[in-house]
């Protein structure tokens, strides 16, 4: 008949045994967490946990990458306004030179100087647009790998393979050739702005683009009153011995003064989005960290706390073996005569 | 009138109830922890008078009994609850069997931020980055292609492993069922022994023991019920049909009729069913036990069955998501022209559109199958980023448009209104839904395995204090034994001087 509970032996040793393994098992999961540095040792300790680490990871991730995009952004960009400064020194020198080509009735030797040093500044136009990063060319638009500015026989300037500023007709009046020449300056057009769409882009944060490049057709005034083709005029005109007349000059030093100012503009919209990149970049460092420590509060573990539930759980451990060894171990049998 | 010697017969009867006492208190101290021992006790009675037979009702009527009569000896024992321990132990062993296979499935996830899907997604996605910086470079395409391909071997191995993992419990399933038909055999025989000792009058409480120990084991196998009838035999059922039929038996056995659910594999798996009997061809029914534990993660399939094909599934799914919305982009891109794979009628180096980067799903495709296509392995160059045809010539065009690379391929990762296969309507956020579901499942089965557990124990720790051995009770035991043993010699010993007085020293007059 059993009355209150009716103990046995063996209920109290496996109850002994269930009580210490639950111990110890709570033991070695503090110990793995201190071990591992992870707070989730499982995914099924905290599932709520183990998505948000991810998704942290995840954005960790764009941010570098969106990071390294805005570097390389800035590579291109700083290239790109040295050769635009660069233009416009050549462009500023043109204009004092055509300034002081009016001042006066030049010998014959000195505007051969000026001619000269005009040819000098075209080759340097010419070297400056075909400037690279690497080995990839600014001006090109998408065309990275041949050189996008090259001159043809007569030294015209051909641009990705077209001839920027068709020959004029040899006989204005012949309707047939005008309008041969009208065709050739639509095509041109045409294929100007088809050049403008090629634009060179890096993501800088979720479908958020930057364009890093100037297209080759705007980037020294848009052809024919492009910085190249102004300075073969003035070479040309400085060929004849000046007596064409001043208006031929004027129309130069205007050209001139207009070509900074479309090459000056470049440079402002360059320095615009120099400082969107700064911006980007400091809000993603920002965003690095807030999110790093997202990830750091969901994943790692907190030391000083572990380690003291893990003292804790230790000092239950040894007191659940001192104990349970004292009352298991006895029975009548040691008492008995 | 009261025969000389009767009181002998009363002691004596003492004694030998007293050493059958003093045995049945040794045994049980010998098996205190034999696992599965019942204690038993010994069942005494006192002996009515003996004059039935007599001719002559005696004169007074003060009769005496005759002593002490050992009945049988007994093992304590409750039922009920053996019934409910097994009921518990066939939910209990199904759930542990479950959760045990989901914690396998979990760990192939556990730990996986640098190696698993998320990072190899997040890996491919930065080398597209890096290839967008840099259209038309070999060392930037090559990393993307070899970002492609350790993508595709993720997938791969995750697969292979969860397969892996289902080929392992269709097996083990075999396994159990044999073990299920060895232990019902023993079962078998037991019943035989146990009704033919009992024949005898005793009872065959350490063959009856071990019966309970298989039929404890049986239970956490499959969900059986049982009964004993009136004349001690015993009749197991599953489902409602005849396992065990006092000494003879029904086995099940293993047909692996059923074509693997998981398209791309043509294995076949196992049902189990009745081997022999009435129902002999039939599937088993199970409700529960470790053999249904093992089936549900073999089979299941749904958001409320959740077993490793459901896994499998979902792995699938997500890898054809990949392949099918980057191979849908990379088509409309334009490839660099290479001398590697240049045009077969021509044999210049050509621009293509309509490439694939991955090769493309076809009928029963899975995750083992995912692979980069031939035309990107066979040249880097086949990695189009171009949204226009690239041209090598005098002038090149195109050679840095990274125009469909930059704005599809890098917006799919960006992107939550993917179309093309239904579910995934965004890459990495499916695959942080599909391990979202796995914990969660994880963590239910573990907390109804502690709950199962913590019933069990319960249970067994009620049927051991009823029925497992206290040494101290058995102590106590042994010293009224003992006492009681001496006492008896004791009565022998004074019958002896009693009857010495009458037999030797009465009628010595004169001598």
């Amino acid at each position: 008949m059993i009355t209150a509970m009716r103990v046995t032996n063996s209920m109290m040793v496996s109850t002994y045994l269930s009580d210490l393994n639950r111990n110890a098992y709570r033991l070695n999961n503090y110990q793995s967490q201190l071990a591992t540095g992870r707070r989730l040792v499982r995914l099924s300790d905290d599932p709520v946990g183990a998505i948000n680490s991810l998704r942290a990871r995840e954005k960790l991730s764009k941010i570098e990458q969106y990071q390294d995009n805005v570097e390389q952004a800035k590579s291109w960009l700083t290239q790109t306004e040295t050769a635009v400064m660069d233009l416009n020194s050549i462009a500023q020198r043109a204009y004092e030179l055509s300034v002081q080509a009016t001042g006066g009735v030049y010998s014959p030797t000195e505007k051969a100087a000026i001619q000269k040093e005009i040819d000098q500044l075209k080759q340097q136009t010419l070297s400056t647009l075909n400037a690279t990063l690497g080995d990839k060319y600014l001006f090109g638009g998408y065309n990275f790998t041949s050189e996008p500015f090259t001159t043809d026989a007569s030294g015209n300037l051909i641009y990705n393979g077209v001839q920027m500023v068709p020959d004029p007709p040899a006989d204005p009046t012949d309707p047939v050739q005008l309008a041969d020449y009208q065709a050739k300056l639509a095509a041109v057009k045409a294929f100007s702005d088809d050049q403008r769409q090629q634009t060179v882009q890096y993501e800088i944060g979720k479908s958020n683009y930057i364009t890093v490049s100037v297209p080759g057709v705007d980037v020294m005034g848009k052809s024919p009153n492009d910085l190249y083709t102004v300075l073969k005029e003035f070479s040309a005109w400085l060929s004849t011995d000046g007596t064409t007349g001043e208006t031929g000059l004027q129309n130069t030093i205007t050209k001139l003064q207009d070509c900074q100012k479309d090459i000056l503009a470049n440079a402002a919209e360059l320095g615009g989005r120099q400082n969107r990149l700064d911006l980007a970049g400091n809000r993603y460092e920002q965003d690095y960290i807030n999110y790093s420590s997202i990830r750091s509060q969901v994943e790692d573990v907190d030391q000083t706390e572990t380690i003291m539930q893990y003292m804790m759980a230790q000092a239950v451990y040894n007191a659940s073996l001192a104990v349970g060894s004292k009352v298991i171990q006895p029975s009548l049998v040691d008492f008995l005569g | 009138m009261r025969s000389t010697f009767y009181g002998f017969d009363i002691a004596k009867s003492g004694l030998f109830a007293a050493q059958k006492g003093i045995d049945v208190t040794g045994h049980n101290i010998a098996n205190a922890n034999t696992p599965g021992y019942t204690r038993q006790r010994l069942i005494q009675a006192a002996v009515d008078p003996t004059y039935y037979d007599q001719r002559f009702l005696p004169a007074d009527h003060a009769v005496v009994g005759a002593g002490v009569e050992v009945k049988y000896i007994d093992q304590i024992r409750d039922i009920f609850l053996d019934r409910q321990f097994r009921n518990e132990s066939a939910v209990y062993g199904q759930w542990a069997t479950y959760e045990s296979g989901l914690s396998r499935v979990e760990d192939l996830f556990n730990g996986t931020e640098n190696t698993g899907i998320a990072s190899g997604l997040s890996a491919f996605y930065a080398a597209l980055q890096k290839l967008s910086q840099n259209p038309g470079d070999k060392e930037f395409m090559t990393a993307a292609r070899q970002e492609a391909i350790k993508l595709t071997e993720t997938f791969g191995h995750v697969y292979d492993q969860l397969l892996e993992m289902q080929n392992d419990y269709n097996e083990q399933i075999s396994i159990t069922v044999g073990e299920l038909n060895d232990v019902a055999r023993t079962i078998s025989e037991y019943n035989a022994e146990i009704y033919r000792f009992e024949l005898t009058g005793n009872h065959a409480n350490d063959l009856r023991d071990k019966r309970n120990l298989l039929l404890d084991t049986l239970a956490g196998m499959a969900d059986i019920t049982y009964s004993e009838d009136a004349d001690g035999k015993l009749s197991v059922f599953i489902g409602g049909e005849t396992l065990i039929e006092h000494n003879t038996y029904n086995e099940l056995m293993v047909d692996p009729d059923v074509a693997n659910p998981l398209p791309g594999e043509t294995n076949m798996l196992y049902t189990v069913k009745w081997a022999t009997g009435a129902s002999a061809g039939d599937a088993v029914t199970l409700g529960g036990g470790t053999i249904a534990g093992m089936l549900k993660l073999r089979d299941g399939n749904a958001a409320d069955n959740q077993g490793i094909p459901y896994y499998v599934t979902q792995i699938n799914t997500l890898a054809k998501a990949v392949v099918e919305e980057i191979n849908a982009v990379h088509q409309q891109g334009w490839t660099y022209p290479t001398d590697e794979d240049p045009d077969p009628v021509t044999g210049d180096p050509v621009s293509k559109t309509g490439v694939n980067l991955f090769d493309p799903t076809g009928v029963d495709f899975n995750a083992s199958k995912m692979s980069v296509s031939a035309d990107v392995l066979k040249s880097v160059f086949n990695i189009a980023s171009s949204d226009k045809t690239i041209v090598l010539g005098d002038t090149d065009e195109n050679t840095g448009n990274n125009v469909n690379n930059l704005k599809k391929m890098i917006e799919l990762f960006n992107s939550d209104k993917l179309t093309l296969v239904p579910g995934v309507n965004s890459l990495q956020g499916y695959y942080r839904s599909f391990i979202a579901e796995l914990a969660v499942e994880v963590r239910h089965a573990g907390n109804m395995v502690e709950m199962k557990d913590a019933l069990v124990s319960s249970i067994d720790t009620q049927r051991t204090s009823v029925s497992g051995v206290s040494l101290d009770e058995e102590m106590t035991n042994l010293i009224q034994y003992q006492h009681s043993y001496s006492a008896a010699s004791r009565v022998i010993n004074t019958m002896d001087e009693m009857l010495d007085v009458l037999i030797n020293r009465t009628g010595m007059v004169g001598r």
